[in-house]
């Protein structure tokens, strides 16, 4: 199994920004560091436990940008990654850079290469949009399923099953045919601690590719940026067309429809029987005859 | 000049839609109640189109195309579709909510339109120039980026529980054109296996779908535990009041209400609690309430579907006791061979 992890350098700020009176205050180097993403990390761990699960496998990471970017690698390396490749190309502004134009650099390198599988993170800690991924297996003409916490690969490598998140605490097993782009929420192992020899001697390891295009702001998409300001949250408003008795009652319900008055035509059943005949009637119950909700 | 076509994806669960579709659905037509704008939504055709239709013309959605086919709710055969039709129709923006299906819907549609995608928008309005903005926040909330697409159709998703759902001021007779087309006949390189419903015990109460909420009428710890057994069997998770909390009966992350946490369950039984405003302000999706109260004047039975008047504790275990029974004689039905 060739495993490619996308990783990349974001800007971590820790000025807030209700104190912060220009944009040059955030930006100001006390203010920020780099770090590597952290989605990026389990990434890089979920292709060493794929690569356990299998026996055998080889994980080269890829990043684009400046000389910052090289440290991505470096952390690759001390994580288990063999191949360390750095796309060398000047990016001016990297806020205003878009995935779409990212997702076409990587295209355009790793058309030329054989690989099984793409792993990035779900999305990046800074600007997170979350998009890299999907822009990319469009651009290969790949399958792609985002949002994974375990990749189980099949023994003879055809496909890979995913286990992702969909929301509210539920999951879905996803099989997916090889090769393909997988974005990664979480690893099924805590990223594991940096090898600090193999961090060191990653520097010699790293092969660059130079991509003479500057990547600048993309023209169709004007980007301007300023310091964040706050809003409201959505609070819950009553109807314009309800009476201002009605607006009352349903704000002091906390939205909650008053219920009419039900006839009580069950008197003479007992409470649990009642409670009994509701949750069945309305298929809450699972062991119940009718059919389940 | 020809209006701005806004299309907005319609996400649904369990057959109705979701609130933070209505959330986008709200914030667009208070944005083009001073412009010139058409409002339409794409939608996966179901059963319920009556409903559908009547929920989106009331919160001013004035044009809806279906998609039908049997495809479950597949972001991939929808976005190919979206993008498609999206190429003929032109529409200056493509929306969807930021769920994690919205999300991944909008990313792929964006994909295949060669678009960035601009995710959980915070702000939406039009400049000096007539020009669709949309702000987000980037670099751990510090940063506003304000996006303006020059030429290209805008994909973007909104940031939940950001905006606000209002009806339409002036609903307009329902004037909904359908135009269905299926989608039955494309290939999706993946599959589902299999999906794995969270667990009762350990998911969120703000995700859970049964919810059994103990107050201070429960009385003791040891009854307390009867809010477990019925959870158990009905496979639910637990929740309370601040009164639960307090009494060390229910964590924090358990309490539902102001200081607590906002509940939206299909089915929640509410046992020995007294309906406070601070506590029912939580409650605001919940779609079947049972209160169990003693007291016959307690606040929260005005907004019970089900009053039962009683003793808590003696009701729930009765309860128990009937329905244990019952599971015990489907058993013995279910090991019983089929003649
Ligand atoms: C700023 C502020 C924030 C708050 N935030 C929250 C919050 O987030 N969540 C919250 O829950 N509360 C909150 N509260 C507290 C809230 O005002 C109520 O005090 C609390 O909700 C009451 O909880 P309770 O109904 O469990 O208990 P009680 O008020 O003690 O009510 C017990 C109820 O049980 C009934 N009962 C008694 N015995 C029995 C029996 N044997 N069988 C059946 N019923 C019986 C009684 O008739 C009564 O209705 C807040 C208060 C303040 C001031």
């Amino acid at each position: 199994m060739r495993i490619i992890v996308l990783v990349k350098m974001v800007t971590e700020i820790f000025f807030p920004s209700y104190k912060a009176a220009s944009l040059k205050e955030i930006f100001d180097e006390r203010n920020k560091r780099k770090k590597i993403n952290s989605y990026d990390l389990a990434a890089l761990e979920e292709a060493q436990q794929i690569k356990k699960t299998l026996g055998y496998g080889s994980i080269a990471a890829i990043a684009v940008g400046n000389e910052d970017s090289r440290k991505a690698l470096q952390i690759a390396h001390s994580m288990g990654a063999e191949e360390l490749i750095w796309i060398n190309m000047a990016i001016p502004d990297p806020n205003k850079i878009n995935s779409i134009q990212l997702a076409r650099v990587l295209s355009d390198v790793l058309k030329e290469r054989e690989f099984d599988l793409i792993l990035c993170g779900v999305r990046s800690d800074d600007m997170a949009t979350g998009f890299l991924g999907v822009a990319l297996a469009e651009f290969l003409n790949l399958p792609v399923v985002t949002r994974s916490w375990h990749i189980e690969p099949a023994e003879n490598c055809s496909v890979v099953w995913i286990y992702r998140h969909i929301g509210k605490g539920d999951q879905e097993v996803v099989e997916c045919p090889l090769p393909s782009v997988v974005t990664i929420e979480r690893s099924r192992e805590i990223p594991r601690h940096p090898s600090m020899v193999r961090y060191v001697t990653a520097k010699r390891k790293i092969s660059e590719i130079k991509y003479s295009l500057l990547l600048e702001e993309d023209n169709e998409f004007f980007v301007e940026l300023s310091v964040s300001r706050t809003r409201p949250k959505k609070i819950f408003t009553p109807d314009d067309s309800l009476s201002a008795a009605e607006k009352m009652k349903l704000i002091i319900s906390g939205g909650l429809n008053l219920k009419k008055e039900a006839e009580q035509k069950e008197e003479n059943l007992s409470g649990a029987e009642k409670l009994y005949k509701y949750l069945s009637k309305n298929h809450f119950l699972p062991f119940s005859t009718e059919k389940n909700h | 000049m020809a209006d701005k076509l806004f299309w907005v994806v319609v996400e649904y669960e369990d057959d109705q839609v979701i609130e933070p579709s209505l959330e986008l659905i709200s914030e667009l037509y208070r944005l083009l109640q001073k412009r010139r704008g058409k409002l339409v939504a794409l939608a996966l055709k179901n059963d319920q189109v009556a409903q559908t239709n009547k929920v989106l013309a009331e919160h001013g959605i004035e044009q809806v195309i279906y998609f039908s086919g049997d495809c479950g709710k597949s972001a991939y055969k929808i976005a190919a579709n979206v993008a498609d039709l999206s190429k003929r129709e032109k529409p200056a923006a493509i929306f969807a909510a930021g769920t994690i299906w919205g999300h991944d819907l909008a990313a792929l549609v964006a994909a295949k339109l060669r678009v960035p995608l601009f995710p959980n928008f915070v702000e939406i309005g039009f400049d000096e120039q007539n020009r669709l903005v949309v702000y987000r926040t980037i670099l751990n909330n510090t940063i506003d980026a304000k996006i303006i697409a020059r030429e290209k159709v805008l994909v973007a998703t909104t940031q939940l529980e950001q905006f606000n759902i209002k009806k339409a001021k002036l609903p307009k007779v329902p004037n909904i054109v359908e135009i269905t087309k299926d989608l039955s006949p494309l290939e999706e390189p993946t599959r589902i296996i299999t999906k794995i419903k969270a667990d009762p015990k350990t998911v969120d109460i703000v995700n859970a779908d049964i919810l059994i909420v103990g107050g201070g009428g429960m009385g003791s710890r040891d009854n307390f535990q009867l809010i477990h057994e019925v959870a158990d069997l009905l496979g639910g998770s637990v929740a309370g009041t601040r009164v639960a909390r307090d009494k060390g009966w229910i964590t924090l992350d358990r309490q539902i209400g102001q200081t607590g946490k906002k509940v939206s369950p299909k089915l929640l039984i509410s046992c020995g609690v007294s309906g406070a405003m601070q506590l029912t302000m939580g409650l605001k999706g919940t779609r079947n309430l049972i209160a169990i109260n003693i007291d016959k004047n307690a606040p929260i039975f005005q907004l019970a579907d089900l009053k039962i008047v009683g003793d808590a504790p003696t009701i729930l275990t009765d309860f128990i006791n009937k329905a244990k029974a019952l599971a015990k004689n489907r058993k013995e039905i279910d090991k019983q061979p089929d003649q």
